[in-house]
């Protein structure tokens, strides 16, 4: 008697319970690009906002390092390639344009700002490369290491590129 | 005693169906973050970017037409990013032609592939066609420097002049 009722019961519950998962399942169809479209299909038309992503990270040293290093290196190649094509464009040659720099006279203070522009990418991007090659051959994950690494080329980078700035002279050649 | 037993056989997920106590499917739902998500301008202005998100289909996923497969390219960057770690310390101390078409060649090549994946990253699904401009607009940049290496002073020379202000 108990068994009996038992077994009507459930089948009776699971028979809703499919009945209901029919209905919900009906409009999507078998393969799973077409499940993966209805879905954003379906909630783009409602609107749904999106889940915080960005905002929700509190800054860390990986991702400002790793920030760093692709910011530096998109702006040097975006800077090589304008200043070879705006270099097609000139007139006249690299000299005679850099005479015209020169006869700008500009302040010592902008000039060594201009050199630190142009130092710290090129120095902070081949140090953190570094530490992206030791990454690509299996060295230095830990958290620890990483953290040391990354401090350690931060603050490498200041000291040459000071270097870089104060330290190398070049005559006017 | 019947009923206990009838409740314990339905307990699993369908007692709710039993005590006809069904939630409202979750696309009906309107008590929760049903409004936008507006907190700040600028997440707002996120809205405008309708990306397309996915889903990507096997034959986009996998590319078409290359010439080699991902990993042996992968491996190309990679060499080409240790001979610059010798490249660059090199050019403090030599100048010359010679420099100035090696570091030509790396320095431009491992950036052209840099902004390919940067542009892959963020900007293909929005604008498929920008990989073929930034191709287009390095092959004009690499003319440039060729041109700047032959029939000008060439870029060591150059930078010394540049830093010499």
């Amino acid at each position: 008697m108990a068994l009996l009722l038992r077994s009507a019961a459930r089948s009776s519950c699971l028979l809703k319970q499919t009945s209901m998962m029919v209905s919900r399942r009906s409009t999507m169809a078998t393969s799973a690009y077409e499940e993966m479209s209805t879905y954003w299909a379906r909630n783009r038309k409602l609107g749904r906002p999106l889940s915080p992503f960005l905002t929700v990270y509190k800054p860390h040293l990986a991702m400002m390092t790793s920030l760093t290093h692709r910011v530096t290196g998109v702006a040097m190649q975006v800077a090589i390639t304008g200043t070879s094509i705006i270099l097609l464009c000139l007139p006249g040659s690299f000299a005679e344009n850099l005479e015209y720099v020169k006869q700008l006279s500009l302040g010592p203070a902008i000039i060594i700002a201009f050199k630190y522009v142009l130092a710290f990418p090129v120095v902070y991007h081949f140090l953190n490369g570094i530490r992206h090659l030791a990454w690509d051959a299996g060295y230095g994950f830990g958290l620890k290491t990483l953290y040391k690494s990354g401090y350690f080329v931060m603050a490498l980078t200041a000291v040459v590129t000071t270097y870089f700035v104060f330290g190398i002279k070049c005559n006017a050649l | 005693m019947a009923t206990s037993i009838l409740l314990r056989a339905c307990s699993r997920g369908s007692r709710s169906l039993l005590l006809q106590m069904r939630p409202l499917p979750s696309y009906a739902r309107t008590d929760v973050l049903s409004k936008h998500f507006t907190a700040s301008p600028a997440l707002g202005t996120l809205e405008y970017f309708r990306a397309r998100r996915g889903p990507f289909t096997p034959e986009e996923k996998r590319g078409k037409g290359h010439m080699m497969m991902a990993s042996t390219h992968w491996k190309v960057e990679r060499f080409v990013a240790i001979a610059m770690v010798g490249i660059m310390p090199a050019c403090l101390f030599v100048q010359g032609s010679t420099m100035d078409h090696l570091l030509t060649t790396f320095v431009y090549l491992h950036g052209f592939w840099g902004i390919d994946g940067v542009l892959k990253d963020y900007l293909v699904k929005f604008v498929p066609w920008v990989e073929k401009v930034w191709y287009l607009l390095a092959i004009i940049g690499f003319a440039g420097l060729v041109n700047f290496n032959f029939n000008d002073v060439g870029i060591t020379k150059a930078i010394q002049m540049l830093w010499s202000l």
